[in-house]
């Protein structure tokens, strides 16, 4: 079933000024429950904008969001339980801690939510262990923190709401290589774990590749396509054309096709490209 | 609703007004604010309605952009008004009950007032809406730049104030974020009593604070990086230029004030 369905939605920023812009034009997605879906798109493609109607931040100008069935906005007050439903990440969402110590910041959502106080904190440390936050950490203020530990208490205080959806935008974006490893790495595993859906915002086509099975492509605020990792990938030129650099390891493996190798279609990742390769060779060698 | 504050936004355009130099037209605005309140007459104040609407048809902004302006201080308005009418007490009284008593001069007064305070933002507003707000700081900085003989700090004052207002959207767009960050997290900013909802902004207000600071400390860095020393010999890129238009403006406003000023000796 689909956990995110959206109908003709539109969304039209500053309307009546000379501002005017659309954001997201006429999109039709359905996202089913506990998929794992990568958001690709150029900076203002209109993905943020998307993501923002999923939990009722936004409201559509046209067009409807339906989540588990239930449309958004016919009653303003569902609005509440819906955001403890979908659980939305924001960029850089270290800025927003204000909390006096770590545990009372990923307490704040939970706490909204009216849960008894044990249950918080068996949920509290359930997202710190999920994001890998040793039990010390969370009596420090967060002031105190590195940014990648601050950015992983911001992500854990999303977490312990316990959200049927979660959705991350840009959770990488400023770390170094090793921090978006770290992070991806465990936003794949609380995917693996508890086996709900997660939406992944990105413009890294490695990260995207590496972690998803459905990639959503946003441009110019329409709906590219929806469809698997392997068959987005597959139409390589059109997301070139579109600014969108694909894997560096697809654009070798599309490089050496070009040189008349027969190689499969479906690689994205260095690892797998490396089996595939070292298979061929195997191959050859037999012959 | 965030969004909504239009207060000293500048309202791109190429009007007449658009094309003035900011200086003339901050000198036209207090002219002007001397205009509304020279005039103490029915006539004289026509005479500065007929300047508030002309200025405005001329500049070509929206309606609607103006009436946006205009809500905030409608409960002024209305204050202003009511006091006129309770505490002037001289005049025909047109009702009297107890201690209440209104006279025909507190309604003329009030309504005086209210045209006058009308008048006054929309005038003002003008400016603002027609001028960025780098030609606006730049303007006073000139204009106030006589005042450097008696040390007082011009040039850093407008530096402050071009800074102030350069980061006023930018705060504005992160309380946005940050108030949608904490929605997300069913922080509930709309229901409850008055001190419900003042606790319910310490998740906004924290993180905002926090943010000017980085904001400030990054900018102190990045001006010092590119050698800023405050305002002795410094140049700039874009200059001021008085044309024609300018001239026509000024005429115009000046004949404006002194019709005010003959119908106040005449009538």
């Amino acid at each position: 079933m689909a956990v995110i369905k959206t109908e003709n939605l539109t969304y039209v920023y500053g309307e009546g000024t000379p501002f005017r812009k659309t954001a997201v034009d006429n999109v039709n997605i359905e996202i089913n429950d506990g998929e794992m879906v990568g958001i690709i798109g150029h900076t203002g493609s209109g993905k943020s904008t998307l993501i923002q109607h999923f939990n009722g931040l936004l409201k559509p100008t046209s067009g409807s969001v339906y989540i588990d069935g239930e449309r958004l906005w016919d009653d303003k007050s569902r609005l509440r339980p819906i955001r403890f439903k979908v659980g939305l990440v924001f960029q850089y969402p270290e800025y927003q801690l204000f909390e006096e110590t770590c545990y009372k910041d990923i307490a704040f959502g939970p706490k909204n939510m009216g849960i008894k106080e044990d249950q918080i904190d068996k949920y509290v440390k359930e997202a710190a262990r999920m994001v890998g936050l040793s039990p010390e950490i969370l009596d420090k203020s967060p002031f105190e923190l590195s940014g990648g530990q601050k950015r992983r208490v911001a992500i854990a205080g999303v977490m312990a709401m316990n959200p049927k959806v979660l959705i991350l935008d840009e959770p990488a974006s400023g770390l170094d290589p090793k921090g978006r490893e770290q992070i991806l790495g465990l936003i794949r595993e609380y995917h693996e774990q508890m086996k709900n859906t997660v939406l992944l915002v990105s413009h890294s086509m490695e990260d995207i590749a590496k972690n998803v099975s459905k990639i959503l492509v946003m441009n110019e605020s329409k709906l590219f396509c929806y469809d698997d990792t392997v068959k987005v990938f597959h139409r390589s030129e059109e997301l070139v054309s579109m600014g969108l650099a694909v894997p560096q390891i697809t654009r070798v493996i599309n490089r050496l096709k070009a040189m008349g190798i027969d190689i499969k279609d479906d690689v994205y990742t260095v690892g797998y490209a490396k089996k595939v390769i070292l298979e061929m060779l195997e191959q050859k060698k037999n012959k | 609703m965030i969004k909504d504050i239009t207060i000293g936004q500048y309202f791109p355009g190429n009007s007449v007004i658009h094309r003035m130099d900011a200086r003339i037209k901050i000198i036209m605005t207090a002219v002007f604010i001397v205009m509304l309140f020279a005039a103490n007459s029915v006539w004289g104040l026509l005479v500065g309605i007929a300047f508030t609407i002309l200025t405005f048809i001329i500049s070509k902004i929206p309606g609607k952009l103006m009436l946006k302006s205009l809500k905030p201080i409608v409960p002024i308005i209305i204050f202003t008004a009511i006091l006129n009418l309770l505490f002037i007490r001289t005049g025909k009284a047109y009702f009297e009950w107890k201690f209440l008593k209104i006279t025909d001069e507190g309604v003329d007064t009030a309504v005086f007032m209210m045209i006058r305070i009308i008048c006054l933002i929309v005038g003002t507003s003008l400016l603002t809406y027609t001028t960025s707000p780098i030609d606006l700081t730049d303007a006073i900085e000139r204009l106030l730049s006589p005042l450097k003989k008696i040390k007082v700090p011009v040039h850093e004052l407008a530096m402050m104030m071009t800074i102030a207002l350069r980061f006023i959207p930018t705060l504005i767009e992160e309380t946005d974020k940050i108030m949608s960050a904490q929605k997300a997290r069913g922080a509930d900013m709309e229901t409850g009593s008055l001190i419900q909802k003042a606790k319910a902004l310490i998740p906004v207000l924290i993180p905002l604070f926090v943010a000017s600071f980085r904001h400030a400390e990054e900018l102190a860095l990045a001006m010092e990086c590119r050698c800023y020393h405050g305002g002795e010999g410094r140049t700039r890129m874009k200059q001021l230029h008085m044309s024609i238009v300018d001239l026509y403006g000024s005429i115009f406003c000046v004949l404006f004030l002194a019709g005010v000023i003959v119908i106040n000796i005449v009538v």
